[in-house]
């Protein structure tokens, strides 16, 4: 039963995403479409417009994923309403649509990859890794922050979405200016002492995959955290 | 079957006290109202009952387990709420395909007949009915889901007489089928009277009767006579509500009387029926008299 | 059939003493099936159980039957059995209470006797 209701929300999110994805192409793709038939016919350039239609694979190339990261963020409330009307729990809910995350990602990117083929030949392996590492990094971010509105009423999520952009920009810009000072001392040489294994870290090659893993840690936490705490709203 | 138990549940909201330690047992198979009037907390219960709302403290266990966020248990309950929890544009059809693949072997035979007697379309989109359409779906729904408890909030909300008649006989149709528990939530309580076994009443804020409704029918007496003689009468007794009209005094009384109460010949004994006591339990609180 | 039902007694009381009544009229003959718990719960909207304890109520007066897989039946004798019940109760319930009236009006025994055989022969008492 368990593993049926999990299966059950997995189909559910990626039949959902489905009807996104394919509405959202269809929208951008028809009106590209429109716009270069309008320039066909007032150019009679058809050289122009083949050209045009050429440039419809990146386009789809670049709205999938942007789909993709907009709908894990606006739907864990709606999917969370659907999913404890029918009995299922908030660890089912949670693994399920995160199943379905991973599937929806590694989908989207193989068509990304496949149309990015039309315009650019094949990346390398690790190329390909790290694009489909970003682009689950990026989902999985929105996902985490699509949950945590998922606790907010219609008003919270007003002052947190105004409020939050500003903090961050705030603290981002506090932690460029202190940089800066770090910066400064580690010229110094004499500051370093006990923060050294600090300095040798940033140095080191593994450092950007080890600050990517914590990220992923935390923000995977943040989803599961947020979700275990979504109720029943009155708005 | 295992028993549904609601332990100590208390509810805030910010500061306002909603539900204040609330106990009760809901056994197998027995047909529940749950009655208050509006704003007692029923819905708020019944949301904690499911896990759509987490209580400030308490718990709710089915068996010896925790419902919050576990799977089994909550495959065992269903609720029908006021508040429609679907996406804009579901079916009927889809919300039965939901129940049937979250709680396994809906039964779709009886649903159709129940929407041809109803005149509901199942292709219907739940968002484009009307209050009453809307109550008749969800209801036929929870009669069909296959679940040892079936919470129903309001499940007459928007119906008129003729529908009200035929979900009570559908009701205890799918009752005598398969017998499991209901529980109804609603203020209609003349309607409900004969068809609940047992009543659950929340008032200002905590349980104020949890009893087989005969019991609670039988403890039920009106006194009436001259005033001096029914004050004799009842003394010591629980009086919720005096009436005077002229010389002639009627007193309610919720007790059992003893034997050996010597009835004067011009007082009389009479019953009250259950709206009358839900009222007076309610609104008049209690008052010894003396 | 034709139930009603106020709140003089319990509900299932009520039901008993209306079939019972209708055992009586003739409404249900002895032999035949009377409507089940199913039935009569869904018809008047009352709690399986209560019309279950308003039958076996019936039951064990022995006036109804339950006949494995088809139903329950009116039992044979049922009817005068009721006849027998309330001639007893006739006693205690009229006869008793007319001579402590009579007494409390001074009407002598003769009288009550005078006064019986002119209701018999009173063209408004319909039988």
């Amino acid at each position: 039963m368990i593993s049926t209701k999990k299966e059950m929300v997995t189909t559910n999110v990626l039949h959902q995403l489905g009807i996104a994805a394919l509405t959202a192409a269809a929208w951008v793709v028809g009106v590209e479409l429109v716009f270069d038939l309008l320039a066909l016919i007032f150019n009679h350039n058809l050289q122009s417009f083949l050209v045009s239609l050429q440039g419809i694979p990146t386009t789809l190339a670049n709205i999938l994923p942007v789909v993709l990261a907009i709908y894990f963020l606006v739907t864990p409330y709606s999917d969370f309403k659907w999913a404890i009307q029918n009995g299922v729990s908030r660890w089912t809910l949670w693994q399920g649509r995160l199943l379905a995350l991973l599937l929806s990602t590694i989908l989207i990117d193989l068509i990304d990859e496949l149309l990015a083929l039309t315009y650019r030949p094949m990346g390398s392996w690790s190329a390909l890794l790290i694009h489909l590492l970003g682009l689950l990094t990026t989902v999985l971010t929105f996902q985490a922050i699509g949950n945590g509105f998922g606790l907010l009423s219609r008003k919270g999520k007003v002052i947190v979405g105004i409020g939050l952009p500003i903090v961050m920009i705030i603290l981002l810009m506090m932690l460029m200016s202190a940089v800066d000072g770090v910066t400064l001392d580690y010229s110094n040489g004499h500051f370093i002492g006990s923060m050294g294994w600090l300095f040798n870290l940033l140095d080191s090659s593994a450092t950007p995959w080890i600050l990517w893993m914590v990220y992923l840690a935390v923000v995977l936490f943040l989803t599961k955290f947020f979700n275990d705490r979504m109720q029943l709203r009155r708005d | 079957m295992e028993q549904l138990s609601i332990k100590h549940v208390t509810k805030r909201f910010g500061r306002r006290t909603v539900l204040d330690d609330i106990s009760f047992t809901l056994a197998p198979a027995k047909i529940y109202g749950l009655l208050g009037s509006n704003g007692a907390g029923k819905s708020t219960l019944l949301n904690i009952i499911t896990n759509r709302i987490f209580p400030t403290s308490g718990t709710v266990e089915l068996g010896n387990e925790n419902i919050n966020n576990n799977d089994d248990a909550l495959g065992k309950i269903f609720l029908m709420s006021e508040a429609n929890l679907y996406p804009k544009r579901t079916s009927v059809r889809r919300m039965f395909d939901l129940a049937n693949g979250a709680y396994g072997h809906f039964n779709y035979q009886t649903a159709e007949r129940q929407l041809k007697l109803f005149g509901l379309d199942e292709s219907a989109h739940l968002n484009d009915l009307s209050t009453g359409e809307q109550t008749i779906a969800k209801v036929i729904l929870a009669l069909n889901v296959a679940v040892d408890y079936v919470l129903l909030d309001e499940p007459v909300l928007g119906l008129d007489a003729s529908h009200r008649e035929l979900f009570y006989q559908e009701l205890l149709k799918s009752y005598q089928a398969q017998p499991r528990t209901f529980v109804l939530s609603t203020h209609l309580i003349e309607e409900v009277q004969q068809l609940v076994e047992h009543v659950i009443i929340i008032g200002q804020h905590k349980v104020i009767a949890d009893s087989d409704v005969q019991e609670m029918l039988d403890r039920a007496h009106s006194v009436s006579g001259p005033a001096r003689l029914v004050d004799q009468y009842t003394a010591g007794l629980r009086v919720l509500k005096v009436e005077d009209i002229g010389k002639l005094r009627t007193a309610y009384v919720y007790d059992d009387l003893d034997d050996d109460r010597i009835l004067p010949d011009q007082v009389q004994l009479g019953h009250y029926d259950l709206q009358h006591l839900f009222i007076y339990l309610t609104n008049g609180g209690e008052n010894n008299h003396d | 059939m034709q139930f009603k039902f106020d709140e003089s007694a319990p509900l299932y009381q009520q039901l008993a003493a209306q079939l019972e009544e209708m055992i009586f009229t003739g409404a249900f003959e002895e032999d035949t099936q009377v409507p089940s718990t199913t039935q009569l719960s869904q018809q008047l909207h009352i709690n399986p159980a209560t019309v279950l304890k308003g039958m076996n109520m019936l039951v064990d007066a022995g006036l109804l039957e339950k006949r494995r897989g088809i139903g329950m039946f009116v039992r044979p004798g049922a009817r005068q059995k009721i006849m027998e019940q309330r001639k007893d109760n006739f006693y205690n319930d009229y006869v008793k209470k007319l001579l402590v009236e009579a007494a409390k009006l001074g009407i002598t025994t003769e009288h009550l006797i005078e006064l019986i055989e002119r209701g018999e022969h009173d063209g408004t008492i319909k039988h």
